[in-house]
C-alpha cells in the first residue's frame, strides 16, 4: 500500500517534469549560444577592453559615455529612421500589394517577382544596388542624359543616403512580409466579409473595419518580425555606406560594430548593444504581453 | 505538394550527411606551420614562393578585417595560434606586442634579415621599446599617379614645383578633367593630411604625430589651409569607391590619384593599362621648393605568436621568406617592391622602389601606423567632415576636435 | 470579393505591373552584366548591352578562385540540417509553451525568443573563444549547431503563434481517446501546422543560406566554409575587382533559396488559421 502510493506519487512528479523536456533542446541550445553571449557582452559592457589585453572593470563609465557620444546619439536617431522608414516600405506597402495581388489572376507571377531580391543576401543586394546607385550607375546615366546636377554618387551625400538605403533595404525585404500577407489574406472566411458587403461596406472601408483585424495574427508576427531586423540594420549600411561620410549614416548596430571592431573597443561596442537589446526587447513585451493573457 | 518537399528535404540531407561522412583530417603533417593572412589575395603568391623555395607553409587568407582580427587576437596565447601572421605596424603592432603573446624577432633581424639584403632601417616600423617585433612583409610607397594620355592632351608634365602642381591642376579643372581622384573609404581622408604636411614641412608632420606639437599649431593650419583652398578650388573630385576611383582614373575622367604601388595592379589586371604608355608616378614637390620631398609608405609585418607549437620552425620559414628570392616572386604578383634590386617586371613600380631607395627624398611612417588608433580614428572622421563641408570654420573645428582626444592619449 | 469589377482589376494590374517592372530592374542589370568579359564591363557603360558572351570564362575565373562547389555543398548541409532541427526543437518547445502544462509560459517563451533580439555581430567573441576552446571552430558540426541554435526562436515565435490558435476541443477530445501528449503532438499539432512549417523553413533556410558573419568568423577551411564566405573572397585587395564573375557567382548562388521558394510556394495554400485574441 505504501509503496504503491509513493510510486503514484513519483509518477505524478514524473508526469510534471516531463512538460519541461519538451523544452529542453530548445532552452539548451539558446542558452548555450545566445544567454551565454548576452551574458559575456554584459559583463564586458561594464569594461574597458580591446579584445587582446585584460578586461579593465569601469563601472558604468561606457553607459554613461555612451549618452554623451554625439554620434551615439545621431546612429540612434538614424536607427529610428529605419524603424519608420521599415513600418511604411516592408510593412505598409507590402500589405497594400498584398491586397492589390489578391485582386489579381496571375498572383503567383507577382509573388515570385517581388520575392526575387529576398533569395539574394543583403550583402549581395547591397552590392548590386551599391553599383547602380554610385558614380558610375544610375547618376552617370542621368549624366549622359543632360542631367548634370544628378550625377554624383547618391551614396555619399549625408543624410540623403539614408533614405536611399531605407528604400533599398525594402526593395530587397519586402518579399517575406508579402508571402505571410497574402497566407493571411487568403485565409479569412468569406462569411464576415459577405455579411459586411451586405451591409454596405465597399473599399477602404470594409478592409479597414472587417479584413485588417482578421488579419491581425499575421500583422503580429510581420511587425515584430520587421520591427526587431530594422532596429538591428546593419548589413546593408555596412555595404552601401559603411556608415559614412563621417558617420552620418551609421545606426546603432553599426555603431556598435564600429566602436567594437574597428576602434577596438569591446567594453563600448558591448554597451550599445546592450542599450540596443533592452530596447528591442521592451517593444517584443509591449507587443506579446497580450498573447499571454489567461495563459497561466 | 507537401510529399514532394519532404522528399526533397530527404534528400538534401542525405546528401548533405554523406558529404560530412567524407569529411577527412586536413590537418598537415607535423612541421607545417600556418600563416594566416587578411589578404585573401596573397593565396596563390605565398603557394608559389612555398613552393619554389619549398616550405613547409599553409596560408589561410581572410576576406573579412575583422574576422580576421577575432580569429588571429582571440587564439593568441595558445598552442594552436597559427605560427606567422600577418599584422599591422605602428601602435597596432605596439598593442598587440604589450600583451607578450608575439615573438622578439630582434637577434633574426641581425642574424639573418639584415645578411639577406633587408634594409635595416625598415626594422624602425616594427619596434616596440627597443624589440623588433616584425619582419617586412611589404612595405608601400605612396607616390602620385598620372594619366598621360590625360597629360598629353592639354600639353602637362609632371610638376617640378609645388605651385606647378596647382597649376596643372587648375588647367586639368577648366578642361573638366577631375585633377585629383580621391576615394571614400571610411579611413581615407587622413592620406591627404600627410600629403599636405608632407609638403609643407616633414619635420612638422613628425612632431605632430609625436605629439610635440597641437593639431590647433598655426603651422599645421596653414599647411592645411592649402588643402583646403584646393577643395574649395575644386581641385578633388567628390570621394568614390575605390573601385570607381580606379575607373575614373582609367577613363581619363580624373587625371591624378595618390596611390600605393598596388593600384597599378587593377590598373593592368582590370584595364589593360600599361606602365609609361598610359601611366606615370610623381612624387609631390615641397611647397618650399627647398626640403627634400617627403614619400609616406605603410609597413606590414609578418609577426610570429610566442604560445604557437610551431614557434621554432615558423622563424625558420621567416628566414627564408625575408630573402631577395622570395620577395622577387611576390613583387611581380603584388606589383610592388621595397628591397634594394628587387624588381616587380612593371617599370613604375620599380622606379617607385628606386627611388624610394634612394637619396633624394624623405621617408615617412604613413598616419595611420604612426599615430595612436584614438586619435587616428577621431581624424579621418572629422577631416571627411571638413572634406564635405570646406571653410575657415570647419577646418578649424575638425583640429580642434583631433586636438581633444589628443590630449588624453599617451605617446 | 468577387464583385470587383474588370476595370479596376484592370487598373490593379497595371499598378502591380510598374512595381513589378520597378522590382525587376536591377536582375535586369545583373544579368546583362554577368556576361560581359572583364574588360568590356570595366571600360564600357553598365547599360551597353553584352557584346561577348563570357560566361564560361566568368565562372572559370570564380573557381580558380575559390572553392564554389564545396561552399554551395555546404551551405545547403547547413540550411537544411539547421532549419530541419531547429523546426523540430523548436515546435516541441512551442507545444509545450501553448499547451502543456507548465510555469512561467512567458518567461519560457521570453526566454528562447530573447535569442532573436541581440545583435548578432556580439555573439562573434563568445563563440569564437568557446569554440576554440572545445575545438569546433572551423567544423561543420560547429557551424551546424550555430544555425540550429540561431534558428529555434523564430520558428518558435511563429509556431507558438500558430499553436495557439488550434482550438483546444480537438486536443481536448483526442485525450478522450487517450492519446498521449507526444500523440497529440504529432497527430494534431504537426500534421495542422504544414504552412506556418513551410513558412518557417522558407526563412530560416534563406537566412543560413546568406549567413555571412558566422561563417566569416567560425571556419577558415574550404572544408567548412559556406557559400557567402566563399563569395566574399571574390572582393579583391586594392580596388581590383572583376564585376561580371562576382555577378554570376551571386546569380548561381542564389538559385537554392529561389528554388525553394517556389516549391514551399504552393503549400502556403494549406492555410494559416492563425487567431488572435
Amino acid at each position: 500500500m505504501e509503496i504503491a502510493k509513493s510510486k503514484l506519487s513519483m509518477k505524478s512528479k514524473l508526469g510534471k517534469i516531463i512538460p519541461y523536456l519538451y523544452l529542453a533542446p530548445s532552452v539548451i541550445l539558446v542558452g548555450i549560444f545566445c544567454i551565454y553571449s548576452d551574458v559575456f557582452s554584459l559583463i564586458v559592457s561594464f569594461a574597458e577592453w580591446d579584445g587582446l589585453n585584460e578586461m579593465k572593470f569601469i563601472g558604468f563609465q561606457n553607459y554613461m559615455n555612451m549618452f554623451q557620444d554625439p554620434n551615439f546619439l545621431l546612429s540612434s536617431l538614424n536607427t529610428l529612421i529605419w524603424v519608420v522608414g521599415t513600418l511604411l516600405i516592408p510593412v505598409a506597402i507590402a500589405l497594400l500589394f498584398a491586397i492589390a495581388i489578391t485582386h489579381v489572376k496571375t498572383q503567383s507571377f507577382f509573388k515570385t517577382v517581388f520575392y526575387l531580391p529576398n533569395a539574394l543576401s543583403q550583402t549581395i543586394a547591397g552590392i548590386i544596388l551599391t553599383t547602380i546607385l554610385s558614380t558610375y550607375g544610375l547618376p552617370h546615366l542621368l549624366g549622359v542624359m543632360g542631367f548634370d546636377s544628378l550625377a554624383n554618387d547618391w551614396l555619399t551625400v549625408p543624410y540623403l543616403n539614408t533614405l536611399i538605403m531605407v528604400v533599398s533595404s525594402g526593395w530587397q525585404g519586402i518579399g517575406l512580409n508579402l508571402i505571410l500577407f497574402i497566407v493571411g489574406l487568403n485565409q479569412i472566411p468569406k462569411e464576415p466579409i459577405e455579411a459586411a458587403r451586405i451591409e454596405g461596406a465597399q473599399g477602404i472601408k470594409l478592409y479597414r473595419k472587417v479584413v485588417l483585424p482578421l488579419l491581425k495574427p499575421i500583422m503580429l508576427i510581420v511587425l515584430l518580425m520587421s520591427l526587431v531586423n530594422s532596429f538591428k540594420s546593419f548589413d546593408t549600411i555596412w555595404v552601401m555606406t559603411n556608415g559614412g561620410p563621417y558617420r552620418t549614416s551609421e545606426t546603432l548596430a553599426v555603431t556598435m560594430y564600429k566602436e567594437a571592431f574597428v576602434n577596438n573597443q569591446l567594453g563600448y561596442g558591448s554597451a550599445i548593444a546592450m542599450f540596443l537589446s533592452v530596447t528591442v526587447l521592451i517593444i517584443s513585451w509591449l507587443l506579446l504581453r497580450d498573447t499571454f493573457k489567461g495563459e497561466e | 505538394m507537401m510529399k514532394k518537399f519532404i522528399f526533397t528535404l530527404l534528400m538534401v540531407a542525405s546528401i548533405s550527411i554523406l558529404l560530412v561522412a567524407c569529411e577527412g583530417s586536413s590537418e598537415g603533417s607535423k612541421n607545417t606551420v600556418d600563416y594566416y593572412s587578411d589578404l585573401a589575395d596573397d593565396e596563390p603568391t605565398v603557394k608559389k614562393i612555398s613552393e619554389e623555395i619549398d616550405l613547409p607553409i599553409k596560408f589561410t587568407g581572410y576576406s573579412d578585417g575583422q574576422a580576421y582580427q577575432t580569429a588571429v587576437s582571440q587564439s593568441l596565447g595558445k598552442e594552436n595560434s597559427p605560427g606567422i601572421f600577418k599584422w599591422w605596424s605602428g601602435y597596432r603592432l605596439k598593442d598587440l606586442a604589450t600583451t607578450g603573446q608575439i615573438a622578439d624577432l630582434t637577434a633574426e633581424w641581425e642574424d639573418y634579415y639584415t645578411e639577406a639584403g633587408i634594409n635595416p632601417e625598415l626594422a624602425d616600423a616594427f619596434t616596440v621599446d627597443g624589440k623588433v617585433y616584425g619582419a617586412p612583409l611589404s612595405v608601400l610607397y605612396n607616390v602620385v599617379f598620372y594619366n598621360k594620355k590625360v597629360f598629353e592632351e592639354y600639353n602637362l608634365s609632371p610638376p617640378e614645383t609645388f605651385d606647378d602642381f596647382l597649376n596643372i591642376a587648375e588647367t586639368l579643372k577648366n578642361e573638366g578633367v577631375i585633377p585629383l581622384a580621391v576615394k571614400n573609404d571610411g579611413w581615407a581622408s587622413f592620406v591627404w593630411l600627410q600629403f599636405f604636411l608632407g609638403a609643407y614641412d616633414p619635420d612638422l608632420y613628425t612632431e605632430l604625430v609625436e605629439g610635440n606639437v597641437s593639431y590647433e599649431d598655426e603651422r599645421v593650419v596653414e599647411a592645411l589651409s592649402a588643402w583646403q583652398s584646393m577643395i574649395e578650388k575644386g581641385y578633388f573630385g567628390e570621394p568614390v569607391k575605390a573601385v570607381d576611383q580606379t575607373k575614373q582614373f582609367a577613363k581619363g575622367d580624373a587625371a591624378m590619384t595618390y596611390e600605393p604601388p598596388i593600384f597599378i595592379k587593377g590598373l593592368e589586371d582590370d584595364y589593360g593599362m600599361e606602365a609609361n604608355e598610359d601611366y606615370g608616378m610623381f612624387v609631390i614637390p615641397s611647397m618650399d621648393g627647398t626640403t627634400k620631398p617627403a614619400i609616406f609608405y605603410e609597413a606590414s609585418p609578418l609577426v610570429v605568436s610566442e604560445a604557437s607549437s610551431q614557434k621554432e620552425e615558423a622563424k625558420e620559414v621567416l628566414r627564408e621568406l625575408e630573402t631577395k628570392d622570395a620577395f622577387e616572386i611576390y613583387a611581380k604578383e603584388s606589383k610592388a617592391a621595397f628591397v634594394e634590386g628587387v624588381k616587380t617586371g612593371n617599370e613604375i613600380s620599380d622606379e617607385i622602389n628606386e627611388i624610394a631607395n634612394s637619396d633624394d627624398y624623405i621617408l615617412k611612417l604613413r598616419y595611420y601606423e604612426s599615430t595612436p588608433s584614438a586619435i587616428v580614428n577621431a581624424a579621418t572622421e572629422n577631416l571627411w567632415e571638413f572634406f564635405y563641408n570646406p571653410s575657415d570654420e570647419s577646418l578649424k573645428k575638425a583640429l580642434e576636435n583631433i586636438q581633444k582626444v589628443a590630449d588624453e592619449e599617451e605617446f | 470579393m468577387k464583385s470587383y469589377n474588370d476595370r479596376s482589376r484592370k487598373n490593379i494590374s497595371i499598378f502591380l505591373s510598374i512595381f513589378a517592372f520597378l522590382w525587376f530592374l536591377p536582375f535586369l542589370y545583373v544579368v546583362i552584366n554577368s556576361v560581359k568579359s572583364r574588360k568590356e564591363y570595366n571600360l564600357g557603360e553598365f547599360w551597353d548591352l553584352p557584346k561577348s558572351f563570357s560566361i564560361v570564362e566568368n565562372f572559370v575565373y570564380v573557381n580558380d578562385r575559390i572553392d564554389f562547389m564545396m561552399g554551395f555543398l555546404n551551405s545547403l548541409f547547413y540550411g537544411a540540417i539547421a532549419t530541419t532541427l531547429a523546426i523540430l526543437f523548436a515546435s516541441l518547445a512551442a507545444y509545450a509553451i501553448s499547451s502543456l502544462k507548465i510555469k512561467g509560459k512567458m518567461f519560457w517563451f521570453m526566454l528562447i525568443y530573447s535569442g532573436t533580439i541581440f545583435p548578432f555581430q556580439m555573439y562573434i567573441i563568445p563563440i569564437f573563444r568557446m569554440y576554440s576552446n572545445v575545438d569546433l571552430y572551423d567544423t561543420k558540426i560547429g557551424l551546424l549547431v550555430v544555425y540550429t541554435a540561431l534558428c529555434i526562436p523564430f520558428c518558435l515565435f511563429v509556431l507558438r503563434n500558430y499553436f495557439y490558435s488550434i482550438p483546444k476541443e480537438l486536443v481536448e477530445s483526442a485525450k478522450m481517446d487517450g492519446a498521449s501528449d507526444f500523440k497529440i503532438y504529432l497527430s494534431i499539432f504537426m500534421r495542422m501546422a504544414k504552412a506556418p512549417i513551410a513558412a518557417c523553413f522558407l526563412f530560416q533556410f534563406t537566412w543560413v543560406w546568406n549567413d555571412l558573419l558566422f561563417g566569416l568568423t567560425l571556419s577558415k577551411s574550404a572544408e567548412a566554409r559556406p557559400i557567402m564566405s566563399s563569395l566574399s573572397l571574390l572582393n579583391g585587395a586594392a580596388g581590383t575587382n572583376d564585376v561580371p564573375s562576382a555577378l554570376l557567382a551571386a546569380i548561381i548562388a542564389s538559385i537554392p533559396t529561389l528554388f525553394i521558394f517556389l516549391i514551399l510556394n504552393k503549400s502556403f495554400n494549406y492555410g494559416f488559421p492563425t487567431t488572435s485574441k
